[in-house]
């Protein structure tokens, strides 16, 4: 039987997640909602209509659900973890 | 060889599509209205387009035949809605936690325009895959008048200002992934703002003047066969141009601009077929479960694809659903 291979992301508390959504680091995801929603994230937060840790509460949730998909994304940005 | 291997993703005679529902099979289909007319009930929904693209061959337009996507073999359960313009914002609000929803609109009807205006807006948008197409017709029918349709085929119903939509759930483990592929790249010559959200334009900011972009347009030979293109962070999104009128000095698009967004007009592509061969090699790399594609009608018109062969198989559409309306993108699901 195909063994399911789990894919593992990087802890919340990486000051890397912070940077993500306040656009200090500029990562262009090659996922596309990753891609929509990152822009989202620092543009509400720069209006103050969310909150850093909101958005990084959703990005999170984000990268969580499409964890394979992410992978050559967290190299770049997280190198290891 | 496995002869019991899943049908889909291509062309079928009305008679297989026929026993494939009766088989209780989840299907998206896209074919001519007559013959999605005399399909059964059962669990599929449909849109009217007769121009397909097509793997390992020329695509064409084909009203003998209808295209088949098959998803049973990926989702557990599904559940068939229909949605008109007040209940439309609530799509993603139904379905299954774990899933996908795949919906058809038909082209340039109210339902069409709201949603294009309105989607982004939608809540819980973005929580799974919101995919789909826009249903169109023969184009030279279309310009005549005869209207784009959608089936939901659980009821036998058919629509021309509504929305049918395939709420789909995957097993755990699984996720729907949605993805989008677009050869065309913004030219930075020309920044373009609107001051509001709309499909027609006449007076906008064109590199921080007002200008009146139909005239600016004529004025600089602008090849309208390319899309305009906003940049969101890396995800570039087209707006394809409708049509020139001459007589108010306005521009219409098949998608609407937004307020705050910069759009650019794009640098011109010699062959699109060749351009999306580049583009794809990369993007591919790393898919192993495509179970649905579809392409804009401009990109098989303007890039030959009666003529070319771009590695998959797909109906053509007025507009594709990612999330929000795209015009000018190949747009696909994975599993993954």
């Amino acid at each position: 039987m195909e063994k399911e291979q789990v894919y593992s992301i990087p802890p919340k508390d990486r000051q890397e997640w912070k940077m993500l959504v306040t656009s200090k680091i500029e990562h262009r995801f090659q996922n596309f909602v990753l891609q929509m929603k990152s822009a989202e994230y620092s543009s509400k937060i720069a209006q103050g209509n969310m909150s850093v840790d909101q958005a990084i509460d959703e990005i999170y949730s984000l990268c969580e659900k499409y964890n394979k998909a992410v992978q050559l994304d967290f190299k770049k940005i997280f190198n290891n973890w | 060889m496995n002869e019991t291997i899943l049908k889909t993703n291509q062309l079928m005679t009305p008679a297989e599509v026929k026993e494939l529902i009766l088989q209780g099979n989840a299907l998206v289909l896209s074919g001519e209205e007559n013959l999605l007319k005399e399909l059964p009930r059962g669990n599929w929904i449909g849109g009217t387009i007769p121009y397909f693209y097509l793997q390992g061959q020329n695509g064409r337009m084909d009203k003998e035949h209808i295209f088949v996507t098959n998803f049973s073999d990926h989702i557990t359960d599904s559940e068939i809605r229909t949605y008109n313009n007040d209940d439309i914002s609530n799509v993603c609000l139904k379905g299954f936690d774990n899933g996908f929803h795949f919906i058809i609109l038909p082209a340039l009807q109210k339902i069409h325009l709201n949603f294009a205006l309105n989607a982004p807006s939608f809540p819980n948008l973005m929580d799974n895959p919101l995919v789909g197409l826009i249903a169109g017709a023969d184009l030279d029918e279309f310009s005549k008048g005869k209207l784009a349709r959608v089936f939901n085929g659980a009821t036998g119903k058919m629509y021309s200002d509504e929305a049918v939509v395939l709420h789909a759930s995957l097993p755990p483990g699984k996720v729907a992934r949605l993805e989008i592929i677009n050869v065309f790249e913004p030219d930075a010559t020309y920044s373009i703002e609107v001051p509001e959200d709309t499909f027609t334009v006449a007076d906008c900011i064109i590199n921080g003047k007002v200008e009146n972009l139909h005239d600016f347009i004529i004025r600089n030979k602008i090849d309208i066969y390319y899309p305009l293109i906003a940049d969101y962070a890396g995800a570039k999104i087209n707006t394809s141009f409708q049509r020139l009128n001459a007589e108010k000095h306005q521009v219409v698009f098949y998608g609407p601009l937004f307020k705050g967004k910069t759009y650019y007009f794009a640098k011109p592509v010699q062959s699109y077929a060749h351009a999306f061969e580049q583009k794809i090699k990369t993007t591919m790399s790393n898919e192993n479960q495509l179970i649905f594609n579809c392409n804009c009608i401009l990109n098989y018109m303007y890039g030959e694809l009666d003529k070319n062969d771009i590695g998959f198989s797909g109906p053509t559409t007025f507009g594709e659903v990612a999330y929000n309306l795209l015009n000018q993108t190949f747009t696909y699901l994975t599993i993954d």
